[in-house]
């Protein structure tokens, strides 16, 4: 199992061509350039960083049930945030194998992905703006010694956590502890901690790592507007609607 | 080392440490570019630099009318744009009347819109080969097309290629799959950015023709944009993109 991941991996992520290549800044509070995950990516989390299970509440679960019923049982997806073209929010775009670019200002930091053209921008040494919400949210962040800390809320729209639909509110409150590290090779680390009451009965936290990779920094154009744009587009790609029961 | 030889040296190392600073100049000119810009004349169509008309060819200038025709009827039905969010792709895009945020870096510069938060990268110098890509990757066409750019001295030469022929190149003028598009960024002066751009497309225009944009720099604090939807424009009711106010005179 072990070496089918990792020929997986090598297959998905082939070394770098041998050409002049951006070098890393060594100031660890430098976050820019390109990243791509370096683990699989996890339909279903299931479980948090430490090994337990995700504490979801039964109105959660129940939502979880009914997705992966569609999905698996009737083959009839539920149209989640990403088959409608919208931001689909950090937690599911963080886990999947796509590259990932960060521009950092003093007052700002952006995360450009190529998937779905989604921008995640965060304003630095600032407070929420209460009044706004986003499909990603209202994000500031603040420097922890060399970590880098994001507190994001005011969702505009309930999270699918992972692909098969974990379930998080419009109230969650999700941080992520973003630094460098480098363990014989240079990666990203981030900690994502979903603080939802709604949808969970106490935070949780997950740990990813990226690789960096500045040969990826050429990203395929990602248009997905024209598939779902007209009336019937959703459901000639074999999405239902999704009954409306926020967590 | 004879004489020959080493006069050769000579001219050899001159010419190579002019390039290296000629090029070091060309990095350090490209940070001026950096920052948030907008427009500085909202517009939606192109207009000739030198004045005349458009050099249409019979093709271009039928799909022309036809697009000016219907969008007079209200019938927006020939911009994907504008019935369904599409990228407006390249040069479109650059008539943005929302502001955008360009980053120079060495290997590329990369300008996020606020606009639908799409995004352009152009590469500078030998472009990253990305082995995620399939290797005949190129051959598809794109919105955004392939851009490649290179400093002259403090102008930022960029060409594309590989640009979709389902897109328009402004509100109503057509674009081809043979479409060149040729940029010269410069700055005019420290908040004003020029984007003088040549258009070649054989299946539209009889010759080459040129247009100027101009943008104003804005102050940093825009910056992060508000999340842009467009598809949620579109859900509203809303114009995705700005429509044509007055059409020009045939």
């Amino acid at each position: 199992m072990q070496r089918k991941m990792a020929d997986f991996l090598r297959e998905k992520l082939p070394p770098p061509e041998e050409i002049s290549l951006p070098v890393q800044s060594s100031n660890p509070r430098d976050l820019e350039g390109t990243w791509i995950a370096d683990q699989l990516t996890l339909l279903r989390l299931g479980n948090d960083m430490y090994g337990l299970p995700l504490p979801l509440k039964p109105s959660a679960q129940r939502i979880l049930d009914r997705r992966l019923k569609a999905t698996y049982v009737d083959k009839r997806p539920y149209a989640n945030a990403a088959a409608r073209c919208r931001p689909a929010g950090q937690p599911w775009q963080l886990g999947l194998i796509y590259p990932f670019q960060i521009f950092q200002k003093k007052q700002s930091m952006v995360f450009v992905f190529s998937e779905m053209h989604t921008i995640w921008s965060v304003r630095m040494d600032s407070a929420h703006r209460e009044s706004k919400t986003q499909y990603l949210g209202d994000s500031v962040g603040h420097w922890d010694g060399d970590t880098l800390v994001i507190d994001t809320k005011n969702y505009k729209a309930p999270l699918w956590i992972d692909p098969d639909g974990t379930p998080a509110s419009v109230h969650t409150h999700a941080t992520f502890r973003i630094r460098r590290i480098n363990y014989g090779q240079p990666k990203l680390e981030i900690v994502t901690t979903i603080d939802d009451p709604d949808s969970f009965s106490r935070p949780w936290s997950i740990v990813r790592t990226y690789v960096w990779r500045p040969d990826f920094a050429l990203f395929q154009e990602y248009n997905c507007e024209g598939q779902v744009s007209s009336p019937d587009g959703l459901s000639q790609y074999g999405y239902q609607p999704e009954p409306d029961e926020a967590p | 080392m004879s004489a020959s030889n080493h006069r050769w040296w000579r001219i050899g190392t001159a010419v190579f440490a002019t390039c290296a600073i000629y090029i070091n100049v060309g990095y350090a000119q490209s940070k001026g570019i950096e920052g948030v810009w907008r427009i500085a004349a909202p517009q939606v169509l192109f207009t000739p630099l030198d004045g005349r008309a458009i050099p249409f060819t019979a093709q271009g200038l039928r799909a022309y009318q036809l697009h000016k025709q219907a969008a007079e009827e209200g019938d927006l039905s020939f911009d994907p744009t504008m019935t369904g969010c599409a990228s407006p792709g390249q040069p479109r895009l650059m008539l943005t009347s929302e502001p955008f945020i360009i980053f120079a870096r060495p290997s590329m510069i990369t300008i996020l819109y606020q606009w639908n938060r799409l995004f352009r990268q152009i590469s500078i110098g030998k472009p990253l080969k990305n082995p995620l890509l399939a290797p005949n990757y190129w051959e598809f066409l794109a919105s955004q097309g392939y851009a490649q750019g290179t400093w002259m001295g403090n102008a930022l030469l960029v060409t594309t290629i590989g640009l979709s022929d389902e897109k328009l190149l402004d509100n109503l003028l057509p674009s081809s799959d043979q479409l060149i598009l040729r940029e010269r960024f410069r700055l005019r002066d420290r908040d004003t950015l020029e984007d003088r751009l040549t258009i070649q497309d054989p299946v539209n225009f009889t010759r080459p023709w040129d247009a100027l944009l101009s943008y104003r720099r804005q102050s940093d604090q825009l910056f992060p944009f508000p999340e842009d939807v467009c598809l949620d424009h579109l859900e509203a009711k809303q114009a995705p993109w700005p429509t044509i106010s007055q059409l020009p005179a045939d």
